[in-house]
């Protein structure tokens, strides 16, 4: 009714409110987002500092660390190839003595998991043994299959120092398919999914040695710039926007869409 | 002895005097009510908080961070704080600015605040709790979904100032935080016979020797680990809650007499 008697008047006085409350909001948003730039701006190093640490920590316990001397953080390739469960981006990271390859450390993914991809990371020596692996990520039943943590079961170690006689090397498998690793009681698709990750990155490791090694270094620049980060940061090696970042193996955590995406 | 002697000396100032401390009685008086009109309040929010309107036990908000993270006691504790620290922060801004925001666009506004200080909690917590920033993982940023938060914001610290709002915060808060932990201490203790597993995460090195086994357990038992046993644990709490809240009524009543009886028929019925 009162459209009718007085139109311009009323809608006058409705665009004045929302303008009004425009603004406020605007101001809200303005004011927030700066709170939170300022904190993010605060914590950047710490945050960095910490993800570094965590990797150092991860690789050290593979690569023993008087093995190599150079920074074995900021010396890495990327990779992206099915052999390594997902078409990630997945990162190496490379320790040299002297100037020569010792070892290399890479991430990879267990796609046949009970619940989804395992993500690990495997340091591979030059002659391409095992120095060590590590599982980053899982979705396995607790108390079952979550035995490939080294927290719950010291299973994953006794990769080490196991190598490929052949590219189809029938030792590497689950006893209860004639291998020689150990199933767990109860849970053998995740050890099983675990042994078969681990044989192809290593099979693709062999295969592409040379390639691997002789890529450009993609962490190299952190050293002396701080705005690029050097795990997660999207550098000149990935070419494709749709795909993740490089498998970060400091948030070993990816969203689940993406795991579902790939399954 | 000296307010004796004083009054035989001059009555003027006697008067006086008396007059003044009859103002400042009266004013004492008033302030102490309202100081004693506070301390009901605060008390009053407290047992809200922690028992009455329990965010966990008796609203049933924010169930999803409740029952994923609380496996382990470190989890419950650094997700109990991430949110405490939240809502005591929320609240505190919310009740600062209720003066300025127009009634409409109230929601978004809060919504607004506790995303940032989500965020920022979240930008904290990875740069000095990494490890537990990692062990929470997606519920850390999904507190912001916790309606216990916007909740707090809507009903109590948009109406009230900003002391009463921040206890209220802290109330609630602490409300969740305890349920999680209780929650975490069942689920821990049946799952893994451990206690504060991994502390070190949440409070450095030193926190490893907090964690302490209760019990040898053979194999784990994953009914307590899986989040259907946190559903039953969180059943078992609230049944235990509301058993107690019976007891007391039922003494109560047992304290007076008939008239009261009647008044347990009408609750009953």
């Amino acid at each position: 009714m009162s459209d009718k008697v007085e139109p311009t008047q009323e809608k006058s006085a409705l665009t004045i409110a929302i303008s009004k409350n425009t603004k406020i909001l605007a101001l809200f948003a303005i004011a927030c987002t700066v709170a939170v730039g300022l904190v993010s701006e605060l914590t950047k190093d710490q945050i960095k500092k910490q993800e570094q640490q965590y990797l150092l920590k991860t690789l050290h316990s593979i690569i023993d660390p008087s093995r190599y001397d150079n920074d074995i953080a900021n010396d890495c390739v990327m990779m992206s190839a099915p052999e390594l469960g997902t078409n990630k981006i997945h990162t190496a990271y490379i320790a040299r003595k002297l100037g020569s390859v010792v070892a290399i450390a890479m991430t990879s993914t267990a796609p046949k998991g009970y619940n989804g991809n395992i993500d690990f990371i495997m340091a591979i020596n030059n002659d391409g043994s095992i120095s060590g692996v590590r599982v980053l990520k899982h979705q396995e039943t607790p108390g079952l299959g979550d035995k490939v943590e080294l927290k719950k079961s010291d299973w994953v170690t006794r990769f080490t120092g196991k190598k490929l006689l052949s590219v189809d090397d029938n030792r590497w498998a689950v006893k209860k398919d004639n291998g020689m690793f150990d199933q767990f009681t109860g849970a053998t698709i995740t050890p099983r999914a675990v042994v078969a990750g681990i044989k192809d990155t290593l099979n693709y490791f062999t295969k592409n040695k040379d390639s691997i090694l002789t890529r450009p270094n993609a962490c190299g620049e952190t050293v002396t710039s701080s705005s690029s980060t050097s795990l997660n940061s999207s550098t000149s090696a990935i070419t494709d926007t749709n795909t993740e970042k490089p498998l970060p193996i400091s948030q070993p955590k990816t969203s689940k869409k993406e795991a579902a995406n790939e399954q | 002895m000296s307010n004796k002697i004083a009054p035989q000396q001059s009555t003027d100032t006697e008067i006086a005097s008396n007059a003044d401390t009859q103002a400042t009685a009266d004013k004492l008086k008033q302030e102490a009510e309202v100081k004693a009109a506070l301390k009901a309040e605060y008390k009053e929010l407290a047992i809200q908080g922690l028992w009455k309107n329990n965010p966990g036990l008796v609203q049933l908000l924010g169930l999803c961070p409740l029952l994923a993270v609380t496996s382990t006691i470190t989890n419950a504790l650094g997700l109990g704080l991430a949110t405490l620290l939240v809502l005591i922060c929320s609240n505190v801004t919310v009740s600062a600015i209720r003066h300025w925001v127009p009634k409409e666009i109230r929601i978004p506004i809060f919504v607004l605040i506790i995303a940032a200080f989500v965020t920022c909690v979240q930008l904290l917590m990875n740069a000095y709790a990494y490890g537990i920033y990692q062990s929470l993982g997606i519920f850390l940023p999904l507190i912001v979904t916790n309606c216990a938060i916007i909740g707090r914001a809507e009903a109590y610290a948009s109406k009230n100032p900003v002391k009463q709002a921040a206890f209220d915060g802290l109330m609630m808060g602490l409300g969740f935080a305890i349920i999680l932990i209780l929650l975490g201490i069942i689920r821990e203790v049946l799952g893994q016979g451990t206690l504060f597993d991994g502390a070190n995460l949440l409070f450095g090195e030193w926190a490893s020797i907090l964690r302490i086994e209760v019990m040898e357990l053979d194999s784990q038992f994953l009914l307590a680990i899986l989040p259907p046993g946190a559903f039953i644990a969180m059943g078992i709490l609230i049944a235990v809650k509301n058993a107690i809240d019976n007891y007391i009524k039922n003494k109560k009543v047992a304290d007076t007499e008939q008239v009261i009886e009647r008044v347990r028929v009408n609750f009953d019925s």
